[in-house]
């Protein structure tokens, strides 16, 4: 069994121990899957683990290697999906009572590129239910309870990549896959003190994943660090004639050769109006971020976003798809059966809102669209505090004791841009704080060299929670 | 003859109605009331998961969307109401007239006949390979969501 030293390693280190047989996939995955197994429970993690999978894929992968047929940095790497993506045989929950015992007789298209690149799948990762589709109010909105978080168990992982966060801040696995409607990657990596990778609308597949809402949801991957979410986002993206909302083969292809220096000065508007509310220790170590990519060599100038409806438009538009999403469940009255009291009733406010509404935030979000796009001619990317504040309570009513709306998440939703969350950072009281890089559509190698270029000067990636 | 209109319609918008910048500053107040759960911010979650109000309080409203709101409510009730308990029935018209007051916020956005709804991402052509600064790959669609 590797040490938990070794577990904390990043995909990169250890896929180069792998390549050099200086360790096995078998295992590193027994390891991964002894710690789980331990832990996994303790933090409300892992929504289902799988051995026998895993184990069966290590032995191909070890097999293979040894054999000389190395597939790539992800082979015998083990990592941790999101319980909404459908995995043939197994139940795919979606987080919540109503679907405990749904399988499909598929497998997502992000698990078989996943498959294909020799990843090796320990299990399904908690989440909130129906990753918050129909609102809630606490941490335990969900079908395994509330996850907590690695770096203080009083404390929430945040969502509704709840599950994903705990896995890769606790070292439960190597990277996990989350996904993305309004936050819901950036934030538990904010929360977690991990790198999360939110990509262009479009540019991975969802087919198989949980639709909540069609024109916003996004897969992307958790990881230890920025590299690593470029190494993933390779093997996950690209064109898929299943998902109807994917990008053209050219354009959502997405090669990353591994981290490098920007080719030439990197341009960054920071947003210090988004964090005016923000928590005092929040904003020290956001100040703290730009200081670091200003000595790494980047020019930051403040700069403002465009004005606009963004979070209503936002809203309105994941509202009204996560009703027509889960019409079924809401008009039945079975989401009564949800865990969170806002989510038993959410659904019946959404069906409320008219289709003139919901259109009329389509036409603003494209309006918006193209401000953002001016704001992009004069800068590479744009940053500011992925939250403005640090991880919350576990018993924390999430309506009335968080009135603060994240930075850069409608906005980078509602235009469907690229974004990375980085640690950079900790609060008086040990809990992690995230810095947000947000880039043009297809900006994803724009958002990988800012974050290398911070992860190259600074450290805080590097931290682990208390050992346990 | 599509973009010129949009110039006819803007200058009638700026001189006739409110601009866009005069909402803006409206706006922004109700902007900045919206609380979102961090990173949940799906679905309900951003329309509902709002500050509670004092009993009997609210955001204001007009009669209008008053009246919205207890057509909203009154029809929840008619489908759902036999199987929720009076608490959340006393949520459900909280968060309705939460719900109608960003409602009328994004109402108030000026936009034009041309401004299509933007429901699935166009972008430009492929980016640059690793090259953030790039023109090819930073420079984004005039228009990237239309």
């Amino acid at each position: 069994m590797y040490v938990e030293e070794t577990l904390y390693l990043t995909v990169g280190e250890l896929a180069e121990r792998i390549r050099t047989g200086a360790m096995t996939p078998v295992e590193l995955t027994e390891s991964y899957l002894e710690r789980a197994k331990r832990l996994g429970p303790r933090w409300n993690a892992y929504a289902r683990l799988m051995p026998e999978i895993a184990l069966e894929q290590a032995h191909a992968a070890q097999r293979e290697i040894r054999a000389g047929r190395y597939r790539g940095p992800l082979h015998g790497i083990p990592y941790a999906a999101k319980d909404l993506l459908a995995v043939r045989g197994v139940p795919t929950t979606w987080g919540a009572r109503p679907y405990a015992t749904q399988q499909f007789d598929f497998d997502a298209t992000v698990i078989a590129r996943l498959r294909e690149a020799g990843a090796v799948m320990l299990g399904k990762a908690a989440m909130i239910e129906l990753a918050g589709g129909m609102g809630y109010r606490y941490a335990s909105a969900s079908l395994t309870g509330a996850a907590k978080n690695p770096w203080n168990e009083g404390c929430w992982t945040c969502g509704s990549s709840s599950g994903s966060g705990a896995i890769v801040a606790g070292a439960l696995a190597a990277f996990a896959i989350g996904t993305e409607t309004w936050g819901s990657i950036v934030c538990p990596a904010a929360f977690c003190g991990i790198s999360g990778l939110r990509p262009t609308y479009g540019r991975v597949s969802r087919h198989g994943g949980m639709v909540l809402c069609a024109s916003l949801d996004k897969i992307g991957p958790l990881a230890r660090s920025a590299a690593d979410c470029g190494t993933v986002l390779a093997a996950i993206a690209g064109h898929d004639p299943k998902d109807a909302s994917s990008l053209p083969r050219e354009q959502a292809a997405f090669a990353y050769p591994g981290p490098g220096a920007p080719p030439r000065r990197l341009r960054v508007a920071w947003i210090p109006e988004q964090m005016k509310d923000a928590q005092p220790d929040v904003l020290a170590a956001a100040d703290n971020a730009r200081r670091a990519l200003q000595a790494a060599g980047a020019s930051v100038r403040n700069a403002k976003l465009p004005e606009g409806p963004w979070e209503q438009a936002a809203s309105v538009i994941v509202a009204v798809e996560g009703a027509s999403a889960f019409d079924d469940l809401i008009s039945s009255g079975r989401s009564l059966e949800l865990a969170d009291p806002l989510g038993k009733i959410g659904g019946f406010i959404n069906q409320q809102i008219s289709g003139v509404d919901y259109l009329r935030a389509q036409r603003a979000r494209g309006v918006l669209q193209r401000k953002m796009g001016e704001l992009f001619r004069d800068y590479d990317v744009i940053a500011a505090a992925t939250e403005n504040v640090v991880a919350t309570k576990l018993s924390a009513n999430l309506e009335t004791e968080i009135p603060i709306a994240d930075p850069l998440g409608a906005i980078g939703n509602l235009c469907g841009l690229p974004a990375i969350s980085v640690p950079c950072g900790f609060d008086s009281t040990g809990l992690p704080v995230g810095l947000q890089l947000v880039a043009a559509p297809l900006g994803e190698h724009a958002v990988l060299a800012a974050a290398e270029l911070y992860q190259r000067h600074t450290e805080w990636h590097r931290r682990r929670p208390p050992a346990v | 003859m599509k973009s010129n209109r949009r110039r006819k319609q803007t200058a009638r918008t700026e001189e006739g109605g409110l601009s866009r910048r005069e909402f803006a500053r409206g706006a922004t107040v109700a902007a900045a009331a919206i609380a979102v759960i961090p990173g949940g911010a799906l679905a309900a979650t951003a329309l509902t998961a709002l500050p509670q109000q004092p009993a009997g309080e609210g955001p204001k409203l007009s009669p209008a969307a008053m009246a919205e709101v207890e057509a909203k409510v009154a029809e929840i009730l008619r489908r759902y109401g036999d199987r929720l308990d009076e608490a959340q029935k006393a949520d459900i018209r909280r968060l309705v007239r939460e719900t109608q007051a960003h409602l009328e916020a994004l109402r108030a956005f000026p936009l034009e006949n041309s401004d299509e709804p933007a429901t699935i991402l166009h972008l430009p052509g492929p980016p640059a390979r690793h090259a953030p600064a790039a023109p090819a790959a930073a420079k984004p669609s005039v228009k990237p969501g239309a």
